[in-house]
């Protein structure tokens, strides 16, 4: 089966690259990362190149609709999954189609409801929260110290018209330009494994290895502020987000725990003892309410 | 010469309608890519763009790598800022590293490491995960006799100071109840914690540490479900049972089965082998399990397969294209960078003239003068 798939794909991406040549002259003048798959029919989902990931300008989605509002996680089974905080429900979206045979390593969510996955091979996805289809990014993977890495957004200023920014934990911190995909490293990071999140435009680390959440300073990535929390795991699969004035920290070997962490009485408190998946990716986007739902 | 003036004819006719085929089916390249410089203005063919081959800021051409303009002096760690300009090595040993940041070569510390005297000869000299002095950051001292434990002062909640260490009393086995108290069995044949008897230890049981006590427990992931431990212990593996999965008496339906305490596989996923996967979009079981999509894997950095709907295709990422056709290659072209596929396949920058391919244009610069073709 595996034999007879090979030649036709071979046959196909004969017939598609003189096709592509062909086109050449016709996108000659297109920047690289402008090529547009549309709708995937035969040829171009046999061999196509797809469109950058993130909406195209002009067409983005709406900031803050309800769904950006919620928890996302990424399982190992690479499902995308909506957890309600509110009835502790998991929802599951769909299946992660990205490009590759890697598997899910970290996640953070935007305004828009595009949800940025990192895979195991350094390649970071745009997602789209809806229906979970996927988009390869530009990004350069294997930088120097940042092969993998936790991801979270935060806004840049109280006002969230002043935009927000995708930071990254990998080898220190550092910013990620979503258009260019250019990494700019900001400083060391004195815990362990990080994962981040943020409360409006403070930006907080999660290091499963201490069970620490720190606010950290987004010009240095000095460490302002810690909290002590129970959810401590010296190996294994964590993620990490904020939702309603909690931290909601996902730890677990081979299924995980939620733990809720209320920086406001210092308190862990664990809330589903075994979600039955081993989640890897945790992501609210900077709309998410910052107090307790009343 | 006469006799050769058909084939010349025919040449120059086939030449003719061959560069009429490829400036029609080129219109778009002409207008809208000046690499060549050729525009028509006021009746005439002007050449205003010429031939750039000096790489623009922030890349360059350094000895020892491929192409032209392809090193990025903000990011290249061998060229951080300038070519042959490394940033400093450091080995495993060393709890720091260096980063290339803005063409500035940044030095990163390891993780509970930091840089407490701001001199970058010693590195990263101070740990901060167990100093008192400087717990979790420098100069961030713990009180009077509280230890600094995983970059913290004192214990979190729920763990107990054994020495220099945080425990939890009520699950460590080797500080069961108390600090070094060691969860074993009774030396006491008296001891009323022999519940099936002194020095009878049912199959799949030990003794361990529970809501800090010590007492003869099921060894995990066994379960008494039949509550019958003196008799046949704990028979039960709530790992794989798919009567009692994860939970005495946790059932799972009838297509699935019990994977390590959970019901598998979901609704909508199909199982193969031990794992639960998407056919329609899972690019190594796509349509069924063990039909991998071939072409070459992400880890290529340039493609890779996906499955959609359970048919396989391939994609390429951003900035490249498979411009030979050739599945087993993926995308082999770097548009960004190739001289041969500048942009888009078959857009040639001229090669010979050393004209880079830069972010997927062939450089040029405004002409000296114009030429008048």
């Amino acid at each position: 089966m595996t034999r007879r798939l090979a030649g036709a794909w071979r046959a196909v991406g004969r017939a598609l690259g003189l096709a592509a040549i062909a086109a050449g002259c016709a996108n000659s003048g297109e920047r690289a990362s402008g090529f547009v798959e549309g709708e995937p029919d035969a040829a171009t989902a046999a061999s196509g190149q797809f469109e950058e990931g993130g909406a195209p300008p002009g067409t983005e989605p709406v900031e803050c609709a309800e769904a950006t509002t919620q928890i996302y996680v990424v399982a190992t089974d690479k499902g995308l999954y909506r957890f309600n905080p509110r009835d502790l429900s998991f929802k599951r979206i769909g299946t992660l189609g990205c490009p590759t045979g890697a598997g899910t390593f970290s996640m953070a969510i935007d305004r828009r409801g595009t949800a940025w996955v990192e895979y195991t091979d350094g390649r970071v996805y745009a997602v789209d929260t809806n229906d979970a289809t996927c988009k390869p990014t530009s990004f350069k993977p294997g930088q120097t110290g940042f092969d993998l890495f936790g991801m979270g957004f935060a806004l840049n200023g109280d006002d969230p018209k002043e935009g927000e920014t995708l930071y990254v934990a990998g080898t220190g911190l550092a910013s990620l330009d979503t258009k260019s995909f250019d990494l700019k490293f900001i400083g060391s990071l004195t815990g362990g494994r990080t994962e981040l999140t943020s409360i409006g435009s403070k930006l907080f680390g999660f290091s499963v290895d201490s069970g620490l959440v720190s606010r950290l300073n987004k010009q240095t990535g000095a460490t302002e502020a810690t909290h002590r929390t129970s959810a401590i795991l010296e190996s294994g699969g964590f993620a990490f987000a904020h939702w309603g004035g909690s931290f909601w920290l996902f730890t677990g070997r081979t299924t995980s725990t939620v733990t809720a962490y209320s920086p406001t009485t210092d308190e862990s408190t664990v809330m589903v003892d075994n979600t039955g998946m081993l989640i890897v990716g945790a992501g609210s986007s900077t709309c998410a309410p910052i107090t307790p739902p009343k | 010469m006469p006799p050769r003036r058909p084939l010349r004819l025919v040449l120059l006719l086939s030449t003719g309608l061959a560069s009429l085929m490829l400036q029609a089916s080129c219109a778009r390249s002409v207008e809208d890519t000046p690499y060549d410089g050729w525009r028509f203005e006021s009746g005439i063919t002007v050449k205003n763009a010429c031939i750039q081959t000096e790489c623009p800021a922030p890349f360059a051409t350094c000895e020892g790598t491929r192409g032209l303009c392809t090193v990025d002096l903000r990011s290249d760690v061998d060229h951080c800022g300038a070519c042959d300009s490394p940033c400093p090595r450091t080995t495993t040993k060393t709890p720091w590293s260096y980063v290339c940041s803005e063409g500035k070569c940044q030095m990163a510390c390891a993780p509970f490491y930091a840089d407490c005297n701001g001199s970058t000869a010693d590195g990263c000299e101070t740990s901060v995960r167990s100093d008192p002095a400087n717990c979790g950051a420098c100069g961030a001292a713990c009180s009077e006799g509280v230890i600094c434990w995983k970059g913290a002062c004192g214990c979190p909640s729920g763990f107990t100071q054994c020495g220099d260490d945080c425990v939890r009393l009520d699950s460590d086995n080797q500080n069961c109840g108390a600090c070094g108290s060691v969860c074993q069995a009774p030396e006491s044949d008296a001891d009323p914690r022999w519940t099936c008897g002194p020095g009878v230890m049912p199959p799949r049981t030990k003794w361990m540490c529970g809501d800090s006590a010590c007492t003869l427990q099921c060894r995990p992931p066994f379960a008494n479900c039949n509550k019958d431990l003196c008799g046949d212990g704990c028979e039960i593996d709530l790992s794989t049972d798919r009567n009692n999965c994860g939970a005495c008496g946790n059932a799972c339906a009838a297509d699935q089965w019990c994977q390590n305490g959970t019901c598998n596989c979901p609704a909508g996923l199909t199982r193969c082998g031990d794992y639960c996967v998407d056919i329609a979009t899972d690019p190594n079981h796509c349509g069924g399990c063990g039909n991998y999509c071939v072409g070459p894997p992400s880890s290529s950095g340039k493609g890779g397969p996906t499955c959609q709907g359970g048919e396989c295709g391939y994609v390429c990422f951003p900035g490249f294209a498979d411009c030979d056709g050739d599945i087993d290659n993926g995308c082999e072209a770097n548009l960004e960078t190739s001289q041969r596929n500048c942009g888009a396949c078959g857009t040639q920058c001229d090669v010979a003239g050393g004209q880079p391919c830069v972010r997927g244009e062939c450089l040029t610069k405004p002409c000296e003068e114009p030429v008048v073709r």
